[in-house]
């Protein structure tokens, strides 16, 4: 018996010895825990949102966008302008060091850049830098980059999303070793890296700061849980201290428990409908402005963002409202008016509605109340609910003549990642506008800032007046952290641990 | 029994190779492979670049003989998302998911053969109704509730437990009993009516006469005999469980090859896809051809048959 006894003593102190492990403001770490882990942590070889969020943490990129202004701050460079509209001369800092040692100069940023524009060297992330046609030494701590032909938003993606490698170290140990050991000079070193199990960040003592600033919590766990459920038990037992990405009635749950609290980040992600306007996929009502223009006026967005949503902005223009370029002051506003959408439909000659086909593949309960506002006007939607590859290569066949999408743009603060893609007459242009078009292309076709504005704003009235797409609102997060943690979220989609800090 | 051997063998993998075609399709029917793999704001030209670099623009029946010819040889090419082969990441996932099941079996068959031993001892009591309502239930009950409730009442409000992960055994108490306590009703009910047979047979009341011991006649000569047809069920029960771990892998957040499948149909990585649909087939149909050698072996009608 007295063995027995032993034995469950045993057991039972082996598991409360588990459950004691936390984390936290007592030893200055972090636990992130998300719903993905990056197949690799070589982030130009990888798409997905948590290997772009470590991007900004282990590596740096030259300028860098201010989070509350937008503003461009030397970062790595001192300096980055144009010498003519495709070519980029930049100036390096010159006491950068990288997380093993090594010094930071022209020659990293050349080979970075050329590294992963080369299409035979298969990055999956090359979408980056392909805009660029090649990275040239022009001395010690200076480049020229030539972009090949204009691409007005250079200097967003060289403050943001192109960060560079170290070329001896990368040279040394190749593309698999690198990603197992990543390096960088960001204000984190990746300290541990378990395959399928977690990631350590430490706070890299000797960042020079920039335009980021240092760290402030010295080590960052991340761990990779699928189930959001599971997610806020760690969160609510103390195993984490921050999780994201959780819906409004989670954030609620979460709201009422003691020790911790959830708040809702707006992102950069458009929500969308998509008419096919110019008819590409037959002959169907959307094809009169008049119907575009009573499905506008039918659907409550405020009420969907506010109820179901819990946050984001109801949006009147095809963008974000801090991208370059996202201003028409003349554009139209499309009121929730059920009265007028049915005079609309009446005008079209629907008195009675009609039926259509009505793709989504993201948030259900928002595209069934859309359904709803449109039944109340006669428009009978019938969902086709699909995966989104399934529906964007629909969409791209010319096969769906009314959608439900969203759109993240990337996280490039630009307009010329979401208007001018959408309505460029790429297989994604439903409305293949040619007078829009026109605007876009000026837009696109030079880097003074004061033409593109100028000719967007045109573009975006003209895609509001002719109903080619309504916008819907911007999406939010909701955020769940402990309440010892100082976090706050910002709409580029990125979680930025470096500047959170305890209370 | 060798030509019965050989006749299952081919169609072992007949099997495998329907499943191999089905799989192979199915998912390029779920949407386009290098929009996936691109990510949700990517255009058109990156995916036509995507497209290319992968060998996604050739013809569906070339990639699919590339890729069986391949899979002969034991390479099943490099996954579409991750860096390693999918080999290796096979390699890397799959010992957690056997741990998985086979601790999801120990746990149905210690919860199973002891409740279906007591059922039969008293059939149609309440003692047999409770253990009936408790097989119930384990079907009833989502597999993925279950986990939740469990990890709720252990790991948050009693703390015994971790709440997720895989890094010590103790991670394993929670989503093993969850996956097993599903698995308990088949063989409570197999164990209770093998042993209500066995117990009205004839030697068992001789042995009764002999002046035997109860405990000595239920253990030794009654549950010895009824359990055989469990254990060629508890076969088929763990290929049961690894295609089952799909859901608990991703409740507990365990890095096995069932929350490998889930993230590679979520990414659309069709050589990860293939693959595992294969070994978990592969597995299925070897244990129960394992099962019918077996039961072959033990009964000479069904090699006949």
């Amino acid at each position: 018996m007295n063995k027995w006894i032993k034995f469950i003593s045993f057991l039972m102190a082996s598991l409360f010895t588990v459950s004691a492990a936390h984390a936290g403001k007592e030893n200055d770490t972090l636990v992130w825990v998300t719903k993905f882990e990056p197949p690799t942590y070589n982030y130009y070889d990888q798409t997905l949102r948590e290997g772009v969020i470590l991007s900004r943490h282990i590596w740096d990129s030259l300028y860098w966008r201010d989070l509350e202004t937008g503003e461009f701050k030397p970062h790595l460079a001192t300096k980055m302008e144009y010498s003519n509209p495709t070519t980029i001369d930049i100036t390096l800092r010159k006491d950068i060091v990288f997380h093993n040692g090594e010094k930071f100069d022209a020659d990293d940023v050349v080979f970075t850049i050329n590294e992963i524009i080369n299409p035979e060297n298969k990055y999956k992330n090359r979408k980056l830098i392909s805009w660029a046609k090649k990275a040239e030494k022009t001395g010690q701590y200076s480049v020229r980059l030539h972009l090949g032909k204009i691409f007005a938003p250079a200097m967003e993606m060289l403050s943001t999303a192109v960060v560079m490698y170290p070329d001896e170290y990368y040279k040394k140990v190749g593309k698999n070793a690198f990603a197992r050991a990543p390096i960088g000079t960001g204000p984190y070193k990746a300290a541990e890296i378990v395959p399928g199990k977690h990631l350590v960040l430490e706070r890299n003592e000797s960042y020079f700061g920039g335009a980021k600033g240092k760290a402030n919590i010295s080590k960052v766990l991340m761990r990779f849980v699928d189930e959001p459920n599971t997610q806020i038990a760690e969160l609510m037992s103390g195993n984490a201290d921050l999780i994201w990405r959780l819906n409004k009635e989670q954030g609620k749950k979460l709201n009422r428990v003691s020790g911790v609290s959830a708040v809702a980040g707006e992102t950069m992600r458009v929500g969308y409908l998509q008419f096919d306007s110019s008819g590409s996929t037959g002959d169907h009502p959307l094809k009169n402005i008049k119907v575009r223009q009573a499905i506008s006026h039918a659907i409550d967005r405020e009420s969907i963002a506010v109820n179901l949503q819990g946050g984001g902005q109801v949006l009147d223009l095809f963008c974000y409202p801090t991208q370059v370029g996202c201003e028409s002051p003349d554009a139209p506003k499309y009121k929730y008016d059920p009265a007028k959408a049915k005079q609309l439909l009446a005008e079209a000659g629907y008195p009675n509605g009609f039926e259509i086909d009505f793709y989504a593949y993201r948030n259900r309960n928002f595209a069934e109340a859309m359904m709803g506002f449109m039944a109340e006007v006669g428009i009978k939607a019938n969902m086709e609910w699909m995966k989104y590859s399934a529906l964007r290569d629909k969409v791209r066949k010319d096969e769906v003549p009314f959608n439900f999408m969203t759109w993240g743009s990337g996280s490039v603060n630009d307009v010329f990642r979401i208007t001018s893609y959408f309505f460029n007459h790429s297989s994604d242009d439903l409305a293949l506008d040619p007078d829009v078009k026109k605007y876009l292309d000026a837009g696109d076709g030079t880097i003074v800032l004061e033409d593109r504005k100028k000719n967007y704003s045109e573009a975006l009235r003209l895609i509001a007046e002719r109903a080619h797409a309504l916008p819907l609102f911007s999406y939010a997060y909701y955020y769940g952290m402990s309440d010892d943690l100082d976090f706050k979220t910002t709409p580029d989609e990125i979680v930025h641990l470096y500047r959170a800090k305890w209370k | 029994m060798l030509n019965f051997t050989v006749r299952r063998i081919v169609l072992v993998m007949l099997v495998a190779l329907t499943v191999s075609v089905i799989a192979f399709f199915l998912v390029r029917l779920s949407g386009d492979l290098a929009t996936a793999l691109a990510g949700e704001d990517a255009n058109a030209q990156e995916i036509a670049d995507i497209k290319k670099i992968y060998g996604l623009d050739r013809p569906l029946i070339v990639q699919y003989a590339d890729w069986l010819l391949s899979a002969l040889r034991g390479d099943f090419g490099a996954s579409l998302y991750f860096p390693e082969t999918v080999g290796e990441l096979v390699a890397m996932r799959l010992p957690t998911t056997l741990l998985l099941a086979f601790s999801g079996l120990v746990v149905s068959l210690l919860i199973g053969i002891p409740f279906g031993v007591i059922a039969a001892l008293k059939p149609d009591s309440w003692v047999d109704r409770i253990s009936m309502s408790i097989a119930v239930a384990g079907q009833a009950i989502p597999t993925f509730w279950m986990g939740l409730m469990l990890m709720v009442l252990f790991g948050l409000i009693l703390r015994l437990t971790p709440i997720s992960g895989d890094e010590s055994w103790q991670h394993f108490i929670l989503p093993a009993f969850t996956l097993g306590y599903y698995s308990t009703p088949p063989i409570m009910r197999l164990t209770r009516s093998g042993m209500l047979e066995v117990l009205s047979a004839d030697y068992i009341r001789t042995a009764y006469a002999k002046g035997l011991k109860p405990l000595r006649v239920l253990f030794k000569h009654a549950l010895r005999n009824a359990v055989i047809p469990v254990v060629a069920l508890a076969s088929v029960q763990f290929g049961h469980m690894l295609s089952g771990a799909i859901v608990i892998e991703s409740v507990f957040a365990m890095q096995g090859i069932g929350y490998l499948a889930w993230e590679s149909i979520l990414r659309n990585d069709i050589a990860v896809i293939q693959a595992i649909l294969l070994i978990v087939c592969l597995f299925y149909v070897g244990l129960t051809f394992i099962s019918d050698l077996l039961n072959a072996w033990l009964d000479p009608r069904i090699r006949v048959s």
